[in-house]
């Protein structure tokens, strides 16, 4: 599979701060991507040095394979919503749609039911005409989200997408992400990592600037070599709440194969299973790696 | 090529349909109509006042609407000493002076007031988007010359939207105010008076661009903007004092051709050479300032 993104040995500083350190990650073609890390650990920055808003120090990024951003080459292929720009005000969703996919290369006569699909997918519709101004802070969000995925890019960029959404509006945005798997490459930056859990399919880990974890949801989750039994009281002689299996490399079994042998040796013990979870969840594993919370 | 003019084009149109929705550029738009109105009044007021006094000297009743006498103050020579010192002398204003007196008035109330309009309202336009992060969605599309041109030329459409509505608002005024006035001649003066008022404004957006375009803060770009522009009179008047033909004088002369204050005399020219050389100058400062300002942005993490 061939990488959407690659990024090797990027580094940023802001005056004496070193905002990201040698950072090295890579974003396989057609897949979701979560990027992951406590606050300040250069999410952001590493977003905004992708989609050309900064210049980094050193290193190197390869969108698309194309080079680094450059609107001439990327423009059309690549959507971003940026974390915390503001829309302007005066204008309707439907006007600053228009004038972006103009920008981004759509044609005079698709651009109206482009604009339209769009809207729809956020589920703008019915406020398409009403001014920016008026719209609700939710509202405004489905419209930056709408502006990243106008014109169907290659690569979609999402910093904090559901930041402002109600849990209906956040649901059916994943869903519209989902829907994108294998034919758009995502990144989405979030810390919402429930979210990302079940809406990526990869993730990169960052703290202070610096890879700390890549691979894909299963890998970093443990799902592909861990389970948890959570057992009812009474326990069994010898027998905690929970239980854990761990396949190591050497063992010959599949996991399922090994959890069916764990849960009839802890149904013979008179064990009574109450709920049974591959892996860790996400969010253990990224306060594992990067620590509680600074 | 194409591609980046349509660009440039696009983000011009964004830029003019975001501005005139906002209210700063209706509060702004209604002060420059409320100076053409105000002008319009003045030389209505100047003029009932001049034919008053004919009217005295000929012994005859005062007419109520002020332009029965116009032929006779233009034969008089009161028209021509009231333009003489705002069009650059009395050879000028006796050239001129066989369009319309008030479209030529209105003209210089326009070429002072449209710079003025213009560096106030373009000044804050790529600052205020660098501030709010909104450029962000014009920078992943395309870029960064074609915005900040685009977003010149924006502005420069919102001089000849300001200037229409003046034209229109003079025109009508000056019809409704004044007697004698030829329907067409005067909207043929005052539309030309005002799109040279455009072309003479043309340096004055630049310098407003490239300080929004080296100030990331809206307020410190518009101040910086106004205080360029309110001080270049007196740099002018300084460098005037010192330019001669030894080298600091050479100098000074060097540095008086960046004051586009310098050329408002060669735009009441009846000759098309002069008043093209001026235009070409125009667009030559303007572009001068605007690189000043766009060697930051270009460079400048948004």
């Amino acid at each position: 599979m061939t990488d959407a993104l690659r990024i090797v040995g990027l580094e940023k500083r802001f005056g004496k701060r070193k905002a990201l350190d040698a950072l090295t990650f890579s974003v396989p073609q057609g897949s979701i991507c979560g990027l992951i890390g406590p606050n300040g650990a250069g999410k952001t920055t590493t977003m905004s040095i992708i989609a050309g808003f900064l210049t980094a120090d050193a290193g190197e990024v390869d969108l698309l394979g194309l080079g680094p951003f450059d609107p001439t080459k990327h423009a059309g292929k690549v959507g971003i919503l940026p974390q915390d720009a503001e829309l302007p005000v005066s204008s309707t969703p439907r006007q600053l749609l228009n004038v972006w996919g103009r920008l981004q290369g759509i044609p005079g006569n698709r651009i109206a039911a482009v604009v339209d699909d769009v809207l729809g997918q956020v589920l703008l519709g019915e406020r398409a005409d009403a001014r920016i101004a008026t719209l609700s802070h939710g509202m405004r969000r489905r419209v930056t989200v709408a502006s990243a995925l106008l014109g169907s890019p290659d690569f979609v960029l999402l910093d904090e997408p559901t930041s402002g959404l109600d849990p209906a509006q956040a649901r059916h945005l994943r869903d519209a992400l989902g829907s994108l798997r294998g034919r758009t490459t995502v990144l989405v930056s979030s810390h919402n990592l429930a979210e990302l859990e079940s809406l990526c399919d990869r993730v990169v880990v960052i703290d202070h600037g610096q890879c700390v974890r890549e691979g894909s949801m299963e890998v970093v989750t443990g799902a592909d070599r861990e389970v948890t039994v959570t057992l009812a009281a009474p326990f069994p002689s010898g027998r905690g709440p929970t239980v854990t299996l761990k396949l190591t490399r050497d063992d010959p079994r599949s996991l399922p194969e090994a959890t069916t042998d764990l849960l009839r040796e802890l149904i013979a013990d008179g064990a009574r299973v109450a709920s049974v979870q591959p892996g860790s969840s996400l969010e253990a594993r990224v306060l594992a790696d990067t620590g509680a919370a600074r | 090529m194409i591609r980046s003019l349509l660009d440039t084009w696009w983000v011009a149109v964004y830029e003019l349909g975001e501005a005139v929705r906002t209210r700063l550029f209706q509060l702004v738009i209604l002060a420059y109509l409320g100076g053409i109105g105000f002008s319009v009044w003045l030389f209505t007021e100047i003029l009932s006042e001049a034919e008053a006094r004919i009217a005295e000297t000929l012994m005859v009743p005062a007419t109520k609407t002020p332009g029965a006498l116009l032929p006779q103050l233009l034969q008089n020579g009161d028209i021509r000493d009231l333009l003489a010192p705002l069009v650059g002398g009395d050879q000028a204003a006796l050239a001129l002076l066989d369009q319309p007196p008030l479209g030529l008035w209105v003209g210089v109330f326009s070429m002072g007031l449209l710079p003025m309009v213009l560096v106030f309202t373009a000044s804050g336009t790529v600052s205020a988007e660098i501030r709010s992060r909104s450029i962000r969605f014009l920078l992943v599309r395309t870029g960064r010359l074609e915005i900040a041109v685009g977003k010149l030329v924006g502005q420069t459409m919102l001089g000849l939207v300001a200037a229409t509505l003046g034209v229109g608002l003079a025109w009508g005024m000056g019809m409704v105010m004044m007697t004698g006035n030829d329907p067409v001649a005067l909207a043929v003066t005052l539309a030309t008076r005002c799109a040279w008022s455009c072309v003479f404004a043309i340096p004055f957006v630049g310098l407003a661009m490239g300080a929004s375009l080296l100030v990331g803060n809206p307020n410190g770009a518009r101040v910086f903007a106004a205080l360029t522009f309110f001080a270049m009179p007196m740099c002018g008047a300084i460098l005037t004092h010192y330019s001669g033909p030894d080298f600091a004088g050479r100098l000074c002369d060097l540095a008086l051709l960046a004051i586009p204050m310098r050329y408002w005399t060669e735009f009441w020219s009846t000759d098309l050479t002069v008043q093209l050389t001026a235009t070409g100058r125009s667009v030559i400062l303007a572009t001068l300032y605007f690189a000043l300002g766009f060697a930051r942005f270009q460079r400048r993490d948004l």
